[in-house]
């Protein structure tokens, strides 16, 4: 896969252009700006805690903060990372182990996760799916598969 | 009232090709006003356009003509045929309103089982743990942010970024309340046949939209492209064998998929230039109905008038 500009350089260190709002107090990053398009990092606070809690989910090993910091699109701050780390860990979103001086975090199957789930096994089981759920993707024919490849292929060459 | 009855009955056989044509043409956010405004409105002429069939039917029997104050029945061109168009119309009517109940309430229920996800306020990702790419938004009660569902197997199947414009794509559902355009337009296709078949671009539309936004998120319409690409081909070669289209088949070569990636990618096909042709032909349908189901209701209305006596000199 093509490396995304952004996060090919996404080694530890704060950057020079990280907003002063994701400061050093954990207080700060519930109070940020509305979200603009252009910078990933000033999104709400909510909707980071979902990029971080994906990209836990998606490593599938517990990771460190510095290493969250690399498997997330979004350019952040290690505090940044680290507050809503705690953040999730507070809300029994992720579990976590020491790690040399830090921690490394791993995602938990939480309440809401385990609910979704019978939701989900329910959601299968009926014919004519939900009438309110709009899928990321629908299903494919081999035509449309062949489609789909020659696009992508054409946007990576 | 004979004629003008029949008018917002036929319509929609005219006015759905228009409309779906018309919203290939437009922007995605546009296309999902139009098809909304054009669904709805038909199918609510469409039901004036049957109680109008019941009424006249209706005062033959004296309890109606009683309750309406009427000393005759009203008058009609074709006596003989009034009981039983009325009596069809009215089964057709009792068989509207039920099915648009029972679907109401199923979607009702749904809404109240994902509302069992709200337990705690915050937090809108749900993760599940299923090697099946699959994603969708999970809508919430009104007042509700709804959540978001995606399996691991999805999450593995994206680079972060993408992650980053799945997660986009479904808030862009949740936070535009997608699912009542879908609700509102399954609820028409109950009301009208001819109205069925504009689910499918009401759906394609709002997809659409969602990945606009998601694109608008990331910044990048490429990774918006590539997300939903390679999701799909995740979930496609999960799926193992090919399944048929669903019911819904489109009628274009392309299924929804690639059609989204290469609008995103800026290749699709130019913009039919049937734009302002469809337009005039859907406004022109759009008023035909609407003026068709006025011009029968005030006939209705003077003719009840005539039977209750008012008007009894002419």
């Amino acid at each position: 896969m093509s490396q995304v500009k952004g996060i090919s350089n996404g080694g530890p260190g704060p950057r020079p252009h990280d907003e002063p709002a994701s400061g050093p107090t954990p207080e700060a990053v519930p109070h940020h700006p509305s979200p603009h398009p252009a910078a990933p990092d000033r999104r709400p606070a909510g909707e980071l805690e979902s990029t971080i809690l994906a990209a836990l989910w998606a490593a599938g090993t517990p990771l460190t903060p510095g290493q969250v910091q690399g498997a997330i699109g979004a350019e952040l701050a290690r505090t940044t990372v680290t507050t809503i780390l705690s953040r999730l860990y507070e809300k029994g979103a992720v579990d976590r182990t020491r790690a040399g001086r830090g921690f490394a975090y791993t995602p938990t199957e939480d309440e809401p996760g385990l609910t979704a789930r019978r939701m989900h096994s329910e959601l299968r089981k009926q014919e004519d799916r939900s009438t309110a759920l709009a899928r990321f993707v629908s299903q494919l024919t081999d035509e449309d598969e062949r489609l789909l490849r020659d696009l992508l292929d054409g946007e990576t060459s | 009232m004979i004629y003008a009855v029949w008018v917002p009955l036929l319509m929609p056989f005219l006015a759905v090709p228009a409309a779906r044509r018309l919203a290939d043409a437009l922007s995605p956010v546009r296309a999902v006003r139009l098809l909304a405004a054009t669904g709805a409105g038909l199918a609510l002429c469409s039901l004036l356009a049957l109680a109008l069939l019941v009424v006249p039917g209706a005062t033959r029997f004296s309890v109606v003509s009683a309750l309406g104050e009427l000393v005759r029945p009203l008058s009609d061109a074709v006596p003989a045929a009034t009981v039983p168009l009325a009596a069809a119309a009215l089964a057709l009517l009792v068989g509207c309103a039920a099915a648009v109940v029972r679907a109401a309430r199923r979607h009702w229920a749904e809404l109240r089982r994902a509302g069992r996800l709200e337990g705690r306020a915050d937090g809108e990702l749900a993760v599940l743990r299923d090697g099946r790419p699959d994603a969708y938004a999970l809508p919430g009660r009104p007042g509700t942010p709804g959540r978001i569902v995606v399996t691991t197997g999805m999450l593995r199947a994206l680079d972060p970024a993408e992650r980053d414009a799945l997660l986009a794509h479904e808030r862009a559902h949740l936070v535009g309340r997608h699912h009542l355009f879908i609700a509102a337009i399954e609820a028409a296709a109950l009301c009208h046949p001819a109205l069925r078949t504009l689910r499918a671009p009401m759906a394609y539309a709002l997809e659409r939209c969602a990945d606009e936004a998601a694109a608008d998120a990331v910044g990048d319409r490429r990774i918006a492209a590539r997300a939903i690409g390679r999701a799909a081909l995740a979930a496609h070669a999960a799926e193992g064998t090919p399944r048929p289209r669903p019911r819904v088949a489109l009628a274009a070569a392309a299924g929804p998929v690639p059609r989204r990636v290469a609008a995103l990618l800026g290749r699709n096909a130019a913009r039919p230039r049937v734009g302002r042709a469809a337009a005039a032909a859907l406004l022109a349908c759009l008023v035909a109905s609407g003026a068709a189901a006025l011009d029968a209701t005030s006939d209705l209305h003077s003719s009840i008038e005539a039977a209750q006596g008012e008007n009894a000199q002419h």
